[in-house]
């Protein structure tokens, strides 16, 4: 297993337990560099959750990797606090990554055309060709950085400097389900249609939340995902062989 | 196993299926979702003779009519006030107060007028509604289009599964006489964080001291709020992190929003504070054009709060006692019997 390490956490650190309430504590780690951070964060559920199985803490409901912070949501009828925070802290100081590189993932995109609305305007801003920042998009393997805001929705990060933009000006009202899009290092691909503000330059033809499946949920944080362009027929053979269950999504562990 | 179906003749504007949330699943964006007054579907649940966590119907304002298959014991709770009304074919018409169960036979309608004291109320079915599981709850979340029934609030018509009623000959009907009390308040009591140090001190004295108004724009998602704007140190932005229900967000323009049961799961706008888990249920009732306003507690306050409310309520379930009997509508045209029993 690879280990990636992150800079230490600072002992102490005054701003370390933030407080959401009667209902949630607030890791922070803001004391690193926003990648450490987050993967520093991942490495803290990861913990938590190995002394949850060996039944050492209660009361823990839900557990929210930020960029910079854990959100521990906790019952206060069965706990506290301030005992989170005593059986927390003690981790803090032995947490490493041990998550390992991650899988990796492989996503077929229809770049441009009506599934990619803003590509001739990313190009033309950037001052390159539309094949160019379709190239420049693939070539970079990105890491899903933390998921949220809908289900299924990944924060990638690590788009090629180049390519950095910042949202559109005004959001579009709505975005088709599946659009891919891209703001400054990171990409994302909306899960449901939605209202959204990033620069959207593709589609992909398979869903990344599926209730059918028994575990609906395609990426997870920590997943490394590598994004390759298919053309439209290729789009909706894929499209069709997926509801048919024909169609496999690449997974490398 | 389906038994029955619970038929939509009115859905109402905002009626959805929900039961104790899906808590478990935020680290891949599944929102928690679930009742945006859990004490009341609890309650609902403990009259019908249901586990807490089965699934029930969460009405907004009211205005609701339903048609039950089977026989079988409905409460209505969440309000004071008003009452089911029970119909029979003919137009015969009996009022049950909330906060009790009632054997309700099958194929008349069940009203629910519109909603007086109350913006949220919960109709508990004996069994609970049988729709298909994710992540193990029923509750839907209609913006991440997942959940209860087709992931999407109910509509005039639909036809939903029960659950089958295991307990119908074995539990007797009952009521409560003082249900917790949900009615809206003006005060809702919160702890400042995780990102109160992101505004001004001004901003955090005037966010405890100045009346918000609710916003016209109040969802399952949120409550927006007029009022006084509070000003950020720099700006708005944070680097996006997990969000609980109750959390007050604060966007660039300065209003608060009050993130409920349907928030998504993370969020880049600084949060000044979070409303207590023992004010979270009164805030269910709340109307747009409410006026109200913050005070701070502790965390160790507001978990003691916590223990209160729900001690409370562990009080008011023991003393669930029989109603008393209720004139069958049926007998009210039947010839010779006028004798009213169940």
């Amino acid at each position: 297993m690879i280990m990636i390490s992150f800079a230490p956490l600072k002992q102490p650190y005054d701003r370390r337990f933030l407080s959401a309430g009667d209902h949630g504590i607030v890791i922070n780690m803001d004391d690193l560099p926003t990648d450490h951070a987050t993967k520093a964060a991942r490495a803290l559920a990861h913990a938590i959750r190995k002394i949850i199985a060996d039944d050492n803490i209660k009361g823990i409901e839900d557990m929210i990797p930020g960029l910079t912070n854990l959100l521990v949501q906790y019952n206060p009828l069965v706990t506290s606090a301030a005992s989170l925070i005593e059986e927390i802290t003690p981790l803090l100081a032995t947490l490493t990554n041990d998550e390992g590189a991650g899988r990796l993932i492989h996503i077929p995109c229809c770049y441009g055309g009506e599934f990619g609305p803003d590509l001739l305007e990313v190009a033309t801003t950037l001052n390159m060709s539309t094949d160019e920042v379709v190239k420049r998009h693939q070539s970079n393997i990105l890491d899903v950085a933390i998921m949220g805001f809908l289900p299924g929705l990944a924060y990638m990060k690590g788009v090629d400097e180049a390519l950095y933009l910042p949202r559109r000006k005004t959001p579009r009202a709505h975005v088709p389900a599946l659009s891919l899009g891209i703001a400054m290092d990171q990409t994302v691909v909306y899960p449901l249609p939605s209202p959204g503000g990033w620069n959207l330059i593709g589609r992909v033809p398979i869903p990344l939340f599926d209730a059918q499946k028994s575990d609906p949920i395609l990426l997870r944080a920590g997943d490394r995902v590598s994004f390759y362009h298919i053309d439209n027929n290729e789009y909706n053979k894929i499209a069709s062989d997926y509801r048919s269950g024909h169609f496999k999504v690449e997974i490398n562990p | 196993m389906n038994s029955g179906l619970i038929t939509f003749r009115r859905a109402g504007s905002y009626s959805s299926i929900q039961d104790l949330g899906r808590a478990g699943h935020q680290a891949v964006g599944v929102p928690e979702s679930g009742a945006l007054n859990k004490y009341a579907l609890r309650l609902g649940n403990q009259l019908v003779g249901n586990p807490e966590y089965a699934a029930g119907i969460e009405i907004c304002m009211g205005g609701v009519g339903v048609e039950i298959s089977a026989t079988r014991r409905v409460a209505l709770t969440g309000t004071q006030e008003t009452s089911l009304v029970i119909a029979d074919r003919y137009g015969h018409q009996v009022e049950i107060t909330a906060n009790r169960s009632i054997t309700v036979r099958a194929g008349l309608t069940i009203m629910i007028p519109t909603l007086r004291d109350t913006n949220t109320a919960y109709l508990c079915i004996s069994g609970g509604i049988g729709t298909p599981l994710l992540y193990r709850s029923r509750s839907t979340s209609p913006n991440a289009m997942i959940g209860g029934w087709q992931g999407r609030l109910l509509a005039d018509g639909d036809q939903i599964p029960l659950l089958e009623d295991i307990n119908l000959s074995g539990v007797s009907e009952r009521m409560v006489f003082n249900a917790n009390d949900y009615a809206a308040k003006h005060d809702y009591r919160v702890v400042l964080g995780p990102q109160d140090d992101r505004f001004t001190d001004a901003a955090i004295d005037t966010f405890l001291t100045s009346e918000y108004r609710i916003s016209p724009l109040l969802n399952r998602m949120g409550m927006r709020l007029e009022g006084e704007m509070l000003t950020h140190k720099d700006n708005a932005d944070i680097a996006s992190d997990g969000i609980v229900t109750g959390s007050i967000q604060v966007p660039g323009d300065g209003l608060p929003i009050i993130l409920l049961a349907d928030h998504q799961t993370t969020g880049g706008y600084t949060k000044i504070a979070t409303v207590i888990q023992a004010d979270l249920p009164c805030l269910a009732s709340c109307k747009p054009g409410q006026s109200i306003s913050f005070s701070a507690v502790s965390v160790e306050q507001a978990e003691q709060l916590a223990h209160n409310y729900e001690d409370k309520f562990q009080q008011m379930l023991k003393q669930m006692v029989a109603p008393p009997p209720v004139v069958d509508i049926a007998s009210l045209y039947q010839l010779g019997d006028t004798t009213g029993d169940m």
